[in-house]
């Protein structure tokens, strides 16, 4: 648990970060959110807060996904209400969604990225 | 010289939840090895050391580390299978604090002689490094850690033993909590010292374990011979 609180500027990142890499790091996803103002690290669910992009040339996205590996992988997560959402992440993929791309697939904030998990099935 | 042992599978929870206790299944042949490992994120409130359960199994420690808030956590146990059978391995949550995210993980190795020595290094001295002699030739080595400084590691790079960068298993990031990795070696070559873990990303806190899993000795399987007395 690195210094700071949930507010990703108290250690000096412009966003936290969530990343997950499986099948030796062939297929990896990176998640930015921010801080909702209100969440602490002590809470049952943690810290909270909107996804964000970044900034700067081809930095402005919110989710990264890489699939080097010949299989479609799938990332699981699940929603604070239990709504379990999915990412299908297909063979020799490398790509990118804005927030708004990943809020029109049910990823607005962190807690909607929740029980991150990479596998085949669907 | 020794026949490496094969990995049959590794099976990992989510290590993003404080969600205890969790399961985690595997199948098991007589005599496969199992190697169960819980991560959290820091040990706030005091450790706990459950063992695992499942299987009617028993599970051993191996190995713990990181006890309180400014470490993070990581137990290994080992567990011999006695039966043929798939089962769920339930593991508690390794602490008493109730907010803390944590996982578990498991490893199934077949064609071993049993678990050699165990790495373990005193929590937050190392960069990801866990350093120690092998029993055996042609073991595996299985390296675990949580790292509590969460540093970033997109660009990561493994240490080298006989030759070889292991392959990885996991890596996760919170990057307000810890960093996970999880990787193995599936030949470490002659007995003798080795080095397992991350040399990259540098700034980590780790809590990291390596355990060496035997391989088969050449007719280690084989029965003595049974001699006969001579009957007048």
């Amino acid at each position: 648990m690195p210094t700071g609180t949930c507010d990703p500027a108290t250690r000096g990142d412009p966003y936290n970060v969530l990343q997950l890499a499986v099948g030796n790091g062939d297929v990896f996803v990176t998640i930015r959110y921010g801080w909702d103002t209100v969440s602490q690290r002590t809470d049952p669910d943690g810290c909270d807060g909107p996804l964000v992009n970044g900034t700067g040339s081809g930095n402005g996205w919110a989710v990264s996904y890489v699939n080097a590996g010949q299989s479609t992988y799938y990332m699981h997560t699940v929603k604070k209400n239990g709504q379990p959402l999915t990412l299908t992440i297909p063979p020799g993929s490398n790509g990118t969604l804005t927030k708004q791309q990943a809020a029109a697939g049910g990823y607005v904030n962190a807690s909607d990225c929740k029980s991150l998990a990479l596998t085949t099935e669907p | 010289m020794a026949t490496p042992p094969t990995r049959v599978s590794y099976v990992a929870s989510v290590f993003d939840t404080t969600t205890t206790p969790k399961t985690v299944s595997v199948t098991v042949q007589t005599g496969d090895r199992v190697l169960v490992a819980s991560l959290a994120a820091n040990g706030t409130g005091g450790a706990t050391n459950t063992a695992p359960t499942g299987g009617g199994e028993t599970y051993t420690q191996l190995a713990t580390l990181g006890v309180d808030t400014n470490n993070s956590r990581n137990i290994a146990w080992s567990m011999t299978a006695t039966s043929a059978q798939t089962f769920n391995i339930s593991a508690v949550r390794p602490l008493v604090n109730t907010s803390t995210i944590w996982g578990v993980l498991a490893w199934v190795y077949r064609g071993s002689d049993g678990f050699g020595a165990v790495g373990a290094p005193a929590v937050g001295t190392t960069n990801g490094l866990a350093t120690f002699t092998t029993q055996a030739a042609n073991s595996a080595v299985l390296a675990f850690s949580a790292d509590w400084n969460a540093v970033d590691g997109t660009t990561r790079t493994r240490r080298t033993i006989n030759a070889s960068t292991g392959t990885e298993e996991t890596y996760y990031r919170n990057s307000v909590e810890y960093t996970v990795y999880t990787q193995r070696y599936d030949d470490a070559g002659a007995a003798g010292s080795v080095s397992a873990g991350y040399s990259a990303p540098t700034g980590q806190k780790s809590a990291i374990i390596a355990v060496e899993i035997k391989g088969a000795a050449a007719g280690a399987a084989a029965l003595p011979e049974l001699v006969m007395p001579q009957m007048r």
